[in-house]
């Protein structure tokens, strides 16, 4: 059987005035409907790029040069723009990060849920306003009939990406894509708003593919995650697996950057070094410069990604796959690190790597 | 506050800026030496003086300028701008005579403008870098840059003296409400409209590029709406905040571009008009075609500003 | 038709007579607006070239109107800048704003050499007078301050006094010694001499313009005094056209550049005004192109008596009346004649002859001349009411008090009816020019006058003007266009153009009236678009059209350019009474210098005619005894001859040098 979501080998390159960017390269990876599904990485990664081309959504000067988007067995890619365009909003939602740039300010907040609702499941307008108004209420906007005529600029923060979240939603699609729809929002607000994405998911059946540069996030609500690196998947895992037992050092690195709740640093800030230059990325593994492993052969030859466990390449339904040389032809120095369990109760915390 | 509050407030707050306009106007011809009287009695010495001072004393003209600006305009807030000198005809059927020919000129002035640029700007910010935008943008910059005299007998050349197909002179016997007038607002028309249809094209174009790059745009797209629907719902209607804006300057240059464009066309509006004034010395001709293109354009401005103010509801009414 | 011809568009000449008739009305306070309005320059001479040589003399030429004025004036700087004896600046003004500097006693004083344009009319006395009389400093237009006593009387015996009135030989020859001493003095430099033209299409034949701007329509029409008619046929080009193809019928349409102020003839003096009225209004007499007078409403007129007087000879009748602050005469009434030992600026009291008191003093047979018109019975005004002498004596009336009151009552003193149709007018001194000045205004319908106030003849006031003319008033839209269409029951058409003027003596086939059906004037005033209507045929006629124009006209077969000598002329002035201008032999040398063949030719494309003499074609008739012969004396002195200009310059160079 398939799954809902299967990307294989997609390509996206940018092709600016500073030369050619491989956003994302040869990225393959699945969501399996109703579950959650985390994709983290550094700014730069090609998170944001892959939500957004999921949906068929990249601009110039950006172009989708290769790989399939399947969802439900059908080719995204391969579609024409109408088809494409009765999939999207309808039968997969886009969560934007900020959620208050992604609402028209000159439309009411109601007129552009109900505008979707109208478009795609062919409600008449008053029909539409209801349903919208019971999306507002059950996506905990107080008021919600008033709150309709509000523009956006009359929503707090933490109220648009609710009213996202509810346009997400609003035509029962079966994949929301939600790209950092924390990231802008105050520390406080950030778990209440990820609590309802986490209810609405469970309530709606809907899958959810969510986008983060925040391990923290992916612990608490995702079932799986993929973590990636210069616009590579660099490993897959189970939430649990990827976080008691990280395949590949820069997973390792990032959990050691997990902020605590209240702790301002910079966060990420404790990989040494910074993402490569993406016109010119770095020969051999893209991580080496950064990676305390990293050894001659790693400058050399591109890891592919495999079964951390057998070495054997890695398929699309498989559940552990890891893009280090180490399981492949192993490295002289091996990797040394270990995750130490802080505080058991509390999923968001995790080790660093020991020193 | 209602929009009808914030319309009425807007409209008081208009009254002392016609009162400022009317005091510039006053002042810029009457602190130049010569009062109308000793002009009339240059142009005709048989004046004697006992009329001069009798004219002087109906027209307003003796005592301190403020006392003589009080006088006139009281005068013009009941519509009397006084006297043609040469004439002694009433300078006020002369301009009402004329507004109304101005404005049909202009509002198709404008149309035309907006016909051209609205369309013109869209199609160029949605190819924006391809051959139509630039295209678009080379014509945008001749249209802005072309004097309108010259291109008003650049038209009259081709169309009317080479091709034949319009005539030179409007119309002396067609009624202005007429569909046939249509035919001869053509050309000057469209010589009035066209700086304008090139500054709405480029601002259009601008703020249609910014708008198409806003987060929004990409997730009305993400909403599965049709792209007609992206570009001219939601980009539009945001991107037509700049024009409006630019629209109260605009209709000032339309009202300055009336001058010499209804005396290429030989249109009978208020700008033809005002040249012949001026030629004539007709200083209260003169003085009234001002304040009343003054006050279109602080009309223009007040109506551009409700206009503003009901496209982007993020600007308060208070 | 009457010669009036007050040019009046103020752009390009000043209306010389007017100006000129309001100084001997209402005296020099008449100028208040003009002259006396402290215009008044520092004093100081521009030539004042105390601690150096004579030489290069710094010389300032001022001027003010048409471009082309300019670029001559800028022409004649060049020309006295090339020789080294000149340091040249020019100067120029906003047309009014130069008529009110230079009309002042004291702008003289400056030493600047001022340059303006005239328009005289077929009376010699325009060419001379206005510009040398000591009357006129600071009037218009001796700018110059020229005081000459002995020219003074000289201009005065040409035109008035019984000897010349009676004898036209004598006439002529006071005018050649006049053009004589001018040329010699050389207080005035003539430059040129203006054409009325006209532009027509290939469709408009026959077609001739008027020397004066006013009868460009008329005139061009219907003229049996010079033969002259034009019609319309679209079928074949114009060009060698004869009356054996004349049509009639059709719609002439004519491009003014400016509004008619009024349809109204004595309280309009506008171009375009005069204009329109010259098809709707005629006179008692009509001028030929040469400026010869046929009887027109007049059957026949003659001069019954001509009386030795001076305007001194009304004192008995006149009465003393006050004046204003401002040194106006303060009456309602149209002053006839002021004493002229009465000055209203200076005196508290001034004695005036007012109308009904010169009805008096005519009927006492104190007068200056004495004309009989006997008009035509069973001319039909517009509105089917017959002419008769009470019309005429009303119209005389109604330029009472009018803007052109001051050139109509500078001669007239009283007009009386004898009977129904016989007509007296009188002149207040004897006057050469009487025959032609005297009739000079347009007979309106007694009964119109009656009813409307003055002023108020206008489609605008209501009124539809009223005339005896070859036209009828049809429709008028204000600054748009005007209809006017031929007028069935004209007197002419129904007599016969044989039967109705016994001097007629031209073709059979000259028709009886113009044969247009309808002439419609359209307002146009930007030039190119007044040129591109013309182009594209939406008009058949236009005038008042720049010299280059004229000339892309003149080479296009589709259109004909018509031109003929008019009274327009432009001079510069000298300052005579400032040092070193008082001097005959400076003022000799830079006349020589101005390129007047040059100034024609490159300035005004040949659209004009050299000022080798002082008096242009049209005013020869009365103006000289032998033109052959005063051109041979005259021209010489006002050629372009550098050699002799810097042989002058170089004598007062050396008799400077020996006095310092």
């Amino acid at each position: 059987m398939t799954a809902l979501l299967e990307v294989e080998d997609l390509t996206v390159r940018f092709h600016t005035e500073a030369g050619v960017v491989t956003a994302v390269d040869g990225l393959s990876y699945r969501v399996e409907a109703g579950e959650t599904f985390g994709v983290v990485g550094e700014s730069g990664a090609g998170k944001s790029v892959t939500a957004l081309s999921v949906l068929g959504l990249i601009d110039d000067p950006g172009r989708i040069e290769g790989g399939e988007v399947r969802f439900k067995g059908e080719d995204l890619l391969s579609m024409d723009e109408s088809e494409r365009r009765s999939v999207r909003g309808d039968q997969i939602g886009l969560v934007f990060q900020d959620a208050r740039a992604a609402l028209n300010p000159a439309y009411t907040v109601g007129e552009q849920i109900a505008e979707t609702i109208e478009h795609h499941l062919g409600y008449d307008p008053s029909a539409a306003r209801d349903r919208a108004i019971r999306l507002l209420d059950r996506v905990g906007i107080a008021e919600a009939e008033t709150r309709y005529s509000d523009h956006p600029h009359e929503f707090s923060g933490g109220m648009c990406q609710r009213a996202g979240i509810a346009m997400a939603l609003s035509c029962d699609p079966d994949l929301v894509v939600a790209d950092e729809p924390t990231t802008a929002l105050d520390v406080t607000v950030q778990a209440r708003v990820l609590d309802l994405l986490a209810e609405l998911a469970d309530e709606f059946d809907v899958a959810v593919q969510l986008v983060t540069h925040d391990l923290g996030v992916i612990a608490g609500t995702c079932d799986r995650a993929m973590v990636m690196y210069a616009g590579e998947a660099v490993e897959t895992a189970p939430t649990e697996e990827l976080y008691y037992d990280p395949k590949h050092p820069y997973t390792a690195g990032l959990l050691g950057s997990i902020p605590r709740l209240g702790d301002d640093a910079d966060r990420l800030s404790t990989i040494p070094g910074t993402p490569p230059d993406p016109t010119d990325p770095p020969p051999g593994c893209r991580f080496h410069p950064r990676c305390p492993f990293a050894e001659e052969a790693c400058t050399r030859t591109a890891p592919a990604l495999v079964d951390p466990e057998t070495g054997e390449p890695a398929t699309l339904d498989g559940d552990r796959a890891a893009a280090c040389l180490e399981y492949t032809q192993g490295l002289s120095g091996g990797l040394e690190y270990s995750v130490e369990v802080v505080d058991e109760t509390d999923g968001r915390d995790g080790g660093g790597p020991d020193e | 506050m209602s929009l009808r509050r914030f319309v009425l407030r807007r409209a008081l707050s208009v009254v002392p800026v016609l009162f400022g306009v009317s005091a510039i106007t006053f002042g810029l011809f009457h602190l130049t030496p010569g009062d109308p009287v000793s002009q009339l009695v240059a142009l005709n010495p048989d004046v004697s003086a006992a009329e001069e001072a009798r004219l002087r004393e109906r027209w307003g003209l003796s005592g301190p300028v403020w006392r003589q600006y009080l006088a006139w305009l009281s005068n013009v807030l009941v519509g009397d701008f006084g006297r043609e000198l040469r004439t002694g005809r009433a300078v006020s059927a002369i301009v009402w005579r004329r507004l109304p020919e101005t404005v049909v000129l202009g509002l198709f002035g404008w149309t035309f403008a907006i016909a051209i640029a609205i369309p013109a700007g869209i199609y160029a910010a949605v190819h924006e870098g391809r051959l139509g935008d630039v295209a678009s943008r080379v014509l945008a910059l001749s249209g802005v840059s072309v004097p309108n005299f010259w291109l008003g007998l650049v038209l009259i050349l081709v169309f009317s003296l080479y091709l034949g197909v319009f005539p030179v002179l409007p119309p002396s016997r067609l009624p202005l409400y007429h569909p046939e007038t249509l035919r001869y607002l053509l050309l000057p028309g469209v010589t009035i409209g066209t700086a304008a249809a090139a500054s709405v094209t480029r601002v259009l174009r601008t703020a249609m590029v910014e708008e198409l790059n806003e987060e929004y745009v990409t997730a009305a797209r993400a909403r599965g709406l049709p792209e007609r629907t992206v570009v001219f719902k939601h980009a539009l209607r945001n991107s037509l905040v700049s024009v409006v804006t630019l629209a109260a300057t605009l209709t000032a240059g339309i009202v300055a571009g009336s001058v010499v464009v209804e005396s290429v066309f030989n249109w009978p509006g208020l700008g033809s008009e005002f040249v012949q004034a001026i030629d004539r010395r007709e200083v209260n001709v003169v003085m009234a075609i001002t304040l009343v293109t003054a006050v279109a354009v602080v009309i223009a401005n007040f109506l551009a500003d409700v206009l503003y103010a009901a496209l982007d509801p993020r600007i308060g009414y208070d | 038709m009457a010669d009036r011809h007050r040019v009046a568009d103020c752009s390009r000449r000043l209306d010389r007579r007017n100006l000129l008739a309001t100084i001997g009305a209402a005296g020099s306070a008449g100028f208040a607006g003009c002259g006396g309005q402290g215009a008044t320059e520092p004093s100081e001479s521009a030539e004042s070239d105390d601690d150096g040589d004579l030489f290069p003399l710094s010389v300032r030429l001022e001027t003010g109107g048409t471009d082309e004025r300019i670029r001559m004036v800028e022409l004649i700087a060049e020309s006295l800048q090339q020789t080294g004896y000149f340091e040249t600046e020019v100067e120029t003004y906003e047309w009014s704003a130069y008529l009110d500097r230079v009309i002042n006693p004291a702008y003289q004083d400056n030493g600047y050499l001022p340059s303006i344009g005239l328009s005289g009319t077929f009376n010699p006395h325009s060419f001379c007078n206005a510009i040398h009389n000591s009357a006129n400093i600071g009037a218009c237009c001796n700018l110059g301050g020229i005081a000459d006593p002995e020219l003074d009387e000289l201009l005065d015996s040409a035109r008035y006094g019984i000897e010349v009135v009676e004898d036209s030989r004598l006439r002529a020859e006071t005018y050649d010694e006049i053009w004589r001493t001018l040329a010699e003095e050389r207080y005035t430099s003539f430059t040129h001499f203006g054409v009325e033209t006209a532009v027509t299409t290939a469709d408009v034949h026959g077609f001739a313009v008027w020397p004066f701007p006013e009868g460009v329509l008329g005139y061009g029409l219907f003229s049996p005094q010079d033969e002259q008619v034009a019609w319309i046929d679209r079928e074949r080009p114009a060009g060698d056209s004869d009356l054996a193809d004349l049509t009639s019928g059709g719609t002439l349409t004519a491009a003014v550049s400016t509004n008619p102020d009024s349809f109204d003839p004595p309280h309009s003096s506008d171009t375009t005004s005069t204009v329109v009225q010259n098809l709707l209004f005629e006179g008692l007499v009509a001028n030929d192109v040469e400026g010869n007078v046929y009887p027109w409403l007049a059957e026949r007129y003659e001069l019954r008596d001509v009386r030795d007087v001076d305007r001194t000879a009304y004192e008995g009748y006149m009465r003393s009346v006050g004046t204003t602050a401002e040194g106006a005469v303060d009456v309602d009434e149209q002053v006839i004649v002021r004493h002229p030992e009465d000055d209203p600026t200076a005196d508290d009291e001034v004695r005036v002859l007012l109308p009904d008191d010169a009805r008096e003093a005519a009927a006492d047979g104190t007068y200056g001349m004495w004309f009989r018109y006997e008009l035509r019975e069973g001319v039909e005004f517009h509105d089917g009411s017959e002419l008769t002498a009470e019309d005429v004596v009303a119209s005389y009336g109604y330029y009472e008090n009018s803007t052109t009151a001051p050139q109509t009552f500078d001669s007239v003193l009283a007009v009386v009816a004898v009977d129904e149709y016989v007509v007296d007018v009188y002149a207040q001194v004897p006057d050469a020019e009487a025959e032609r000045e005297l009739p000079g205004v347009y007979v309106l319908s007694a009964d119109q006058i009656a009813d409307v106030e003055k002023g108020s003849i206008d489609p605008r006031e209501g009124v539809t003007p009223v005339g005896t003319g070859p036209f009828e008033f049809v429709e008028f839209a204000d600054e748009e266009y005007l209809e006017v269409s031929r007028f069935d029951d004209y007197w002419v058409g129904k007599r016969g153009v044989a039967e109705a003027f016994e001097w007629f003596d031209g073709p059979d086939a000259f028709p009886d009236g113009p044969l247009v059906d309808a002439v419609e004037v359209e307002v146009v005033p930007d030039d190119a678009t007044r040129a591109g209507a013309l182009r594209s045929g939406e008009v058949d006629l236009t005038y008042d059209v720049a010299s280059a124009t004229l000339d892309e006209f003149a080479d296009d077969d589709g259109f004909l350019v018509h031109a003929v000598a008019s009274g327009g002329y432009d001079y510069l002035q000298y300052p005579v009474n400032v040092e070193p201008w008082d001097d005959p032999r400076l003022r000799e040398a830079v006349n020589h210098l101005i390129p007047r063949q040059r100034i024609v030719d490159n300035v005004l494309n040949g659209w004009a005619e050299p000022a080798w003499t002082p008096i242009p074609r049209i005013a020869r008739g009365a103006g000289t005894a032998d033109y052959e012969a005063l051109e041979t004396a005259v021209r010489p002195l006002n050629e372009y001859d550098v050699e002799r200009a810097e042989e002058l310059l170089e004598e007062m160079a050396g008799e400077y040098d020996e006095s310092s």
